[in-house]
């Protein structure tokens, strides 16, 4: 185990072993903390934005480089996402929201630095724990996961999908309905069992189904560019002084330890739970801070430095636990997740028990890759957040048509057809009919993603089994599992914090 | 807040992908038994629950309609801006179809940026110039990429021949 925590950490590097120091995957890194920093930034591009854009730019690389681009850019969005949620009230991400209540209050105070500092070094605790509890759930996880066989990866699928379905967003029957088309789309094309083909029509192009790249530009990319031209503002006129006093922050930071290393704690334990946003996990942190700190209740929404640490240590430890569920059991919890874990297909990698056998080394790439992004990304946002402040500044009319080519070239690269183009306005259009009318997407994208996957061990389990495969102790716990979510889902009145994050998100 | 244009809306969204639903449900009916089974143990409670949702909507629809105080006019502010956005989509795959990414992005980049964000010519012009040497130099000499022929492609043969 810790040979293969080596064998990534030298993988990352280029090839310590063979005395080859050039650390091009580092490289990769870098370029991905830089792209997940400025994706931060501005209001209404988020990391899942930028994972689609790259997608198909990744085909070219070889896995660890390209898994290390995905990992840096997706680690770091929740870091500087607070400037603009600090200096204007305006978060960066869903996941920054409940740092304005105090970060914003401190930046009115001239505290802005001393915001910047906690909130960066928080992040970087929790980013860099969520990597570590990523890496150490390895041997616990692994005789669970080995002892799984194709009923209970078929009912943990399903369960993915209720679980994603129910809790993301605030209508539980439109998420399983989401689910649902997303199920049905992911099977158009060749059926891999018997060879017939599914919902066609006669084009060619559906052959081989609806590239996974298409889905996410079209259902996350373009509606999102179009709410940005709609809304047609720039984030703020002016800008703030931002003040000094960073290093107070970082000491505030390093004070108040045991705070965020519980964030941190429940940061993951958000992430591991598929279907909850990092911006439920950091109003989680917020609402803990203020139940168990001294004198919180009093001083939290007034300026209180712990205010920002708390939902900043939170939502940077989710992607580790993200990650857990999704390598483990091939179950993503966001559509992020369901993006990367799209890109562990292509790459040839089953997420499931291969990811802790035959692709360890793997595994712990990511967890390097989020250990350092969160530290790389810490010290550039400590160093350049002043600079930054001016990418805030950039309108957005002016953003939109480069990103927009940018969109229609990654589509072009799915199939390289014309007919790319058309299925990604077509996409764009319910994409946007979804987010106009509350109906949350990542449920669809999980189940494109998870469609071929959950059919293939449906098939194994009635072949191997008929339907006695039902009967297994472990499918039956699955499946009361999965009348638990829903019942929850439709029964259960939800936080109305946790509502409104998710609305945002 | 809901209001009667949304509700509405939001009824024929559901109603669409309801018929949508039922087309390849009906479809899937037909097929080997191997081959539809998934898609009709997922396709049929799809269905279902579609409908439920659409039933909602409706209510909610007349409801609004009795509720609402015409807030329509700023949401309507809205939605022609986004409309105005899709027009530009449309017209940019139209252009990519006709003479070819090429030829397409500048024009593109250029006339939205001074259009829509209302920059001078010039400033257009190097946003226009900019995008497309973006686009060149990643996908035309790094990813060699194999453009797609348009309908009138003597001009960005043109171009391509030239680089």
């Amino acid at each position: 185990m810790l040979e293969s925590a080596y064998s990534a950490f030298g993988m990352l590097f280029g090839c310590p072993c063979a005395l080859n120091l050039i650390p091009f995957r580092l490289i990769y890194l870098v370029g991905g903390v830089l792209m997940g920093l400025t994706f931060g930034l501005i209001p209404g591009l988020t990391g899942m934005i930028g994972l689609a854009l790259l997608l198909p730019f990744t085909f070219y690389m070889d896995a660890p480089a390209a898994f290390a681009l995905m990992m840096g850019l997706l680690s770091i969005t929740a870091t500087s996402d607070t400037i603009p949620a600090v200096l204007f009230g305006v978060p960066g991400s869903g996941a920054a929201q409940a740092t304005i209540l105090d970060g914003h209050v401190m930046a009115k105070r001239g505290e802005a630095g001393r915001a910047f500092g906690a909130a960066f070094t928080a992040s970087m605790i929790g980013g860099v724990f969520g990597g570590v509890i990523l890496g150490l759930s390895v041997p616990i996880l692994r005789p669970l996961v080995l002892a799984f066989g194709s009923p209970e990866i078929f009912m943990l699928g399903l369960l993915g999908i209720a679980m994603v379905g129910v809790l993301s967003g605030n209508a539980p029957l439109k998420g399983l309905v989401s689910g649902g088309i997303g199920l049905l789309i992911g099977m158009i094309g060749m059926d891999p069992q018997t060879g017939h083909l599914r919902w066609v029509y006669g084009e060619t192009y559906l052959y081989d189904g609806v590239s996974l790249i298409l889905i996410a530009l079209g259902l996350f990319a373009i509606p999102e560019l179009i709410g940005i031209a709609a809304k047609g503002t720039r984030i703020a006129d002016q800008v703030p002084v931002s003040g000094g006093g960073t290093l107070d922050g970082v000491r505030d930071a390093l004070r108040n330890w045991f705070l965020i290393l519980r964030c941190s704690a429940l940061g993951i334990w958000v992430g591991v739970i598929p279907g909850i946003s990092s911006s439920v996990a950091s109003w989680i942190g917020y609402g803990h801070a203020m139940q168990t700190e001294r004198g919180a209740r009093e001083s939290f929404g007034k300026g209180d430095v712990r205010g920002v640490i708390a939902p900043e240590s939170a939502n940077n430890a989710t992607e580790g636990g993200d990650l857990i569920p999704t390598l483990a059991f091939g179950v993503p919890g966001s559509a992020s997740m369901a993006m990367l874990l799209g890109a562990f297909l292509i790459y040839g990698m089953k997420p499931g028990p291969e990811m802790i056998t035959v692709h360890l080394d793997m595994t712990f790439l990511l967890m390097w890759s989020i250990i350092l992004a969160n530290i790389l990304g810490t010290a550039l946002c400590l160093l350049l957040s002043k600079q930054m402040v001016r990418l805030t500044r950039v309108r957005s009319e002016l953003l939109v048509a480069p990103i927009l080519v940018v969109v229609f070239l990654a589509a072009f690269e799915a199939n390289r057809e014309i007919a790319d183009l058309i299925a990604l306005l077509v996409l764009a259009a319910l994409g946007w009919g979804m987010k106009q009318l509350d109906w949350p997407r990542a449920p669809l994208l999980l189940g494109v993603v998870l469609s071929s996957v959950i059919e293939n061990y449906m098939f194994i389990s009635v072949r191997a089994m008929g339907a006695d495969f039902l009967t297994r102790p472990i499918v039956m716990t699955i499946a009361a599992l999965i009348v638990g979510t829903l019942a929850y889902g439709f029964f259960v009145p939800r936080n109305r914090g946790i509502r409104a994050a998710e609305d945002t998100a | 807040m809901r209001t009667a244009l949304r509700a509405s809306a939001g009824a024929a969204f559901s109603l669409v992908l309801l018929i949508a639903l039922a087309v390849l449900v009906k479809d899937a009916w037909n097929w080997p038994f191997a081959a539809k089974l998934f898609p009709l143990v997922i396709g049929l409670p799809a269905l279902v629950l579609c409908a439920i949702q659409l039933a909602g909507d409706t209510s909610s629809t007349i409801a609004a309609r009795r509720l609402t105080p015409g807030i329509e006019a700023r949401l309507e502010s809205t939605a022609s801006r986004a409309a105005l956005t899709w027009c530009w989509i449309v017209g940019f795959f139209v252009g990519i179809w006709l003479v070819g990414f090429v030829v397409s992005v500048p024009i593109f980049v250029t006339l939205y940026v001074v259009s829509t964000a209302r920059t001078s010519w010039p400033v257009g012009f190097a946003f226009g110039g900019l995008t497309s040497a973006f686009m060149l130099a990643v996908f035309h000499f790094l990813l060699r990429l194999h453009w797609p022929t348009p309908l009138f492609s003597s001009l960005q043969d043109a171009i391509l021949g030239w680089l």
